[in-house]
């Protein structure tokens, strides 16, 4: 046998036997036998756990690593959902048995192969190899520490109902963070996130540093003379939040009327649902989507253009000044209820002729309260935005 | 902009080895029991799982930046030259990293030519650091002939052993030309009147009058003057005269004529690379005799590449190249019945009798007739038209079963020529035929023929040996 080979052995055993024990000691007594009460595949006994245990080993060390690891992680799996997983003591043996069973093929390779090789490595190549390699595991290793931890934060911080919140939201936040689907959701999202944001990191920076010079210089100049080309056409971004922001604001006028024409609709039809308070904010709700696209879908069939911003404001005035008109000459037919429910949703007071759920009458009024208070703010800032860019 | 989640998961997954799959699938497990566990134990569980699923995605850049450095990377490939068939030479594959990014596992598979032989299969696993070079060297054994070496496979791996990726570079695959070796005389046929050479070749040159400068030799009385060489004279005192060789009475033709059951048998001792050795033979010979002489090869698909007359000592080198680009092992039909032996003989009696002068050439061509009487019938047929033309043909036909007796021993070798002694009887009627039309017609094996083709040539040059 040769000296690789034998090596490439005493590696693959050595992985194999890393694995093995840091998962015998993950699992501990405790959980041993509590997975041999619950589990009754594994009522046999200790003999099965270990059985299983010691085929974990014997598969690395026989060059099937991949099935290995997916069976201790399965049973390592079963044994955290009873709560009883020493994670520390399996995930390092995990990391550290995967290295050495990397190190074990790579000799193994050279063994059955012919083919000598020599490096060849100068100053600048010693310089820039310790110093990546450096950087680079010490990224790893406090990305995905720092990382978890931060997640982790995150996901308590999610979940955890505010201070100010009115008690009966607070009783329904907990209500809802304490379900599953919601915390499965939340981990999900989070780490969707954080691969998003690896990869939006990363990607760059590996261009930079395997891009030929002159590539990535001409790409610099490339993205240089986009951005400048968006920020000139007001394409960018923030630009189009903005101009989002602004329709949305330059829509109120279609989200009234739409909501008051739902409302005629619902009393005509004889309808009564106005008198339960959520049906109405539903209604609410509903009404600023469907006024939304009804006036965009209006906007864009009459001038054929994405760039509406300026007409949308003109038709929306317009309709303002029509349904001012409206109230106007109707009001002394009586027809003054629809303006008082109007006034009453801008200036946040309750609707005066709903007949009002007299449990959910305080949280309406919040609810209400708070939006009137968010939509100051919208407008405010939207304001000063405005100002800035345009002058 | 964020991308499809399908498309993001299928990016993440392509590259996983099977261990990459299991720590992921513990992340997921980690982070179920973190959300299903009510008390702090879940957080415990549920960091875990994020941050193993963390490390994944991070070792994932990480990964990718190796990937770009490898695909980056300049391979070079060099084989020590001259390339003769038969001789171990060292082929070296040069790996150079021309980034910042060192690629801690790298996997070199090299993929030489189907026919060359190397002791195991040529592979290398190693690091490449930044801008650093890897040289990876392996032995192997040529065969005559062009030969198409593709470019070596690469693939990437992480060090956690998580991701693996082979690397796409683009590059072409190398042709490299192989000459044949000369073939050697058996010490037994000391037929020629001269010293071997090395390579086998007799030197049975004539000193006389003639263009071609022999060699120095000191002067002796009786010597004409004219051809005392005085910068000799200056440099050494002594008064040399040079000896030229007699100028050339031979025009030769050797026609390899290469049927696809000539590229059967064990490599190395297939009767096309016997015959190619027996080629370059006589073509070092005719160099060294200079004689005028030229090469032509029929290919398995009929088509035929000669060379123009070739004459002096260097024209050998001309002779071997010209075999080593047209002897192509790809895409031998091994169809015989396919093949019409008219077609072929038509074709090479009409380029012998285009490209040849009227008379007084000497062609040898070296044919196993696809082993068929009938082939035997249209060579004789058509090639018979050259001998009425006052050319003298000489038909040299390597027989498998001298070739196959060769590889036995003992009693396996008798009792294989018992039992091919049909075959050759067969044989035998094939050369029969070829006689018939006036074709000197010799079967030949492995064993030396080159000293019985040499005699001959010595005999028809009119020396007596």
């Amino acid at each position: 046998m040769s000296t690789s080979r034998f090596f490439s052995l005493a590696l693959r055993l050595g992985a194999g036997a890393v694995l093995a024990l840091s998962l015998y000691i993950a699992l501990g007594r405790a959980s041993l036998a509590r997975l041999v009460e619950n589990i009754p595949v594994l009522s046999e006994g200790y003999p099965v756990v270990i059985g299983i245990i010691l085929l974990v080993f014997l598969l690395v060390a026989y060059g099937r690593p991949g099935t290995a690891y997916a069976l201790s992680a399965l049973l390592a799996g079963i044994s955290a959902l009873y709560g009883e997983l020493e994670t520390r003591y399996f995930v390092l043996g995990l990391i550290s048995s995967s290295i050495l069973y990397t190190l074990a093929h790579r000799l193994e390779i050279l063994s059955r192969s012919e083919g000598k090789y020599k490096i060849r490595c100068e100053r600048r190549c010693i310089l820039y190899t310790s110093g990546v390699l450096i950087t680079t595991y010490v990224l790893v290793a406090l990305g995905s520490v720092l990382g978890a931890l931060w997640v982790k934060n995150l996901y308590d911080a999610i979940l955890r109902a505010p201070k100010n919140l009115p008690e009966p939201l607070l009783e329904l936040w907990r209500l809802v963070s304490q379900s599953i689907t919601t915390r499965l959701l939340v981990a999900l999202l989070l780490l969707g996130i954080f691969y998003y944001m690896t990869m939006r990191l990363a990607s760059p920076i590996v261009y930079a540093l395997t891009a030929r010079r002159e590539d990535l210089w001409a790409r610099i100049v490339e993205l240089l003379r986009k951005e400048a080309e968006a920020v000139s056409m007001r394409r960018k971004w923030y630009h189009k939040m903005l101009g989002s922001s602004l329709l949305l604001t330059g829509f109120i006028p279609e989200i009234m009327i739409s909501m008051m024409v739902l409302i005629l609709l619902i009393t005509f039809a004889n309808i009564d649902i106005l008198s339960n308070s959520n049906a109405y904010a539903i209604l609410a709700i509903l009404s600023m989507p469907i006024g939304y696209a009804a006036a965009k879908y209006t906007i864009k069939m009459l001038t054929g253009s994405t760039n509406y911003w300026s007409k949308l404001v003109s038709v929306s005035s317009l309709l303002l000044v029509a349904f001012i008109a409206y109230t106007v000459f109707s009001s002394p037919q009586g027809i003054d209820n629809i303006v008082e429910i109007f006034r009453a949703a801008i200036e946040g007071e309750p609707a005066p002729y709903t007949r009002l759920d007299l449990k959910l009458a305080p949280l309406l009024a919040t609810y209400e309260s708070y939006v009137y208070k968010l939509g100051r703010w919208i407008e405010h800032i939207a304001r000063v935005i405005v100002e800035l860019l345009w002058g | 902009m964020i991308e499809d989640p399908l498309e993001s998961l299928t990016e993440l997954l392509a590259p996983l080895t099977p261990r990459g799959r299991a720590v992921l699938l513990l992340a997921m497990i980690l982070i179920i029991a973190g959300v299903l566990s009510k008390n702090q134990l879940g957080l415990v569980y549920l960091t875990t799982g994020m941050g193993i699923a963390l490390l994944v995605f991070i070792e994932r850049q990480v990964f990718i930046s190796r990937l770009s450095a490898a695909s980056r990377m300049t391979i070079e490939r060099r084989i020590d030259e001259p390339l003769i068939e038969g001789e171990r030479t060292k082929a070296r594959i040069i790996l150079r990293n021309n980034t910042p990014i060192p690629i801690e596992h790298l996997e070199l598979y090299d993929d030489p030519p189907r026919l060359f032989k190397t002791e195991k299969p040529p592979a290398a696993a190693l690091a490449l650091p930044a801008y650093g070079e890897a040289i990876i060297e392996y032995d192997v054994k040529l065969v005559v002939g062009k030969h198409e070496w593709s470019p070596p496979r690469i693939v990437v791996g992480d060090f956690l052993g998580f991701f693996r990726s082979e690397v796409f570079h683009g590059q072409r695959a190398l042709v490299i030309r192989v000459q044949p070796r000369v073939l050697e005389l058996s010490r037994k046929t000391l037929a020629l009147p001269a010293v071997l050479q090395p390579g086998g070749i007799s030197k049975a040159r004539r000193k006389g009058v003639g263009t071609e400068f022999l060699e120095l030799r000191e002067y002796v009385p009786g010597d004409e003057p004219r051809f005392i060489d005085w910068k000799a004279f200056a440099r050494t005192r002594k008064l040399m005269v040079k000896v030229f060789e007699q100028e050339s009475v031979l025009r030769a033709v050797i026609v390899l004529d290469a049927w696809p059951t000539m590229f059967r048998g064990v490599i190395g001792e297939t009767k096309i690379e016997y015959s190619a050795r027996l080629a370059i033979a006589l073509a070092e010979y005719f160099a060294r005799r200079g004689d005028t002489y030229r090469l032509y090869y029929v290919a398995p698909d009929d088509s035929i590449a000669y060379t123009s007359w070739l004459r002096g000592r260097a024209s050998s080198t001309a002779a071997r190249y010209f075999l080593a680009e047209n002897i192509e092992w790809s895409n031998i039909d091994y169809a015989i019945g396919s093949y019409a032996p008219s077609i072929r003989a038509r074709k090479l009696q009409s380029t012998l009798v285009r490209t040849l002068p009227r008379s007084n050439t000497i062609v040898f061509i070296i044919t196993d007739l696809g082993e068929k009487k009938a082939s035997a019938k249209e060579y004789g047929d058509y090639l018979g038209k050259l001998i009425a033309m006052h050319n003298t043909l000489f038909a040299l036909v390597p027989l498998t079963t001298f070739f196959e007796i060769k590889t036995l021993q003992g009693m396996s070798a008798a009792l294989y020529r018992i039992l091919s002694y049909r075959d050759m009887v067969y044989y035998m009627d094939m050369l029969k035929l070829l006689r018939r039309a006036g074709i000197y017609a010799v079967a030949m094996g492995p064993m030396d023929l080159l000293s019985y083709v040499l005699t001959k040539i010595e005999h028809l040059r009119g020396m007596s040996v």
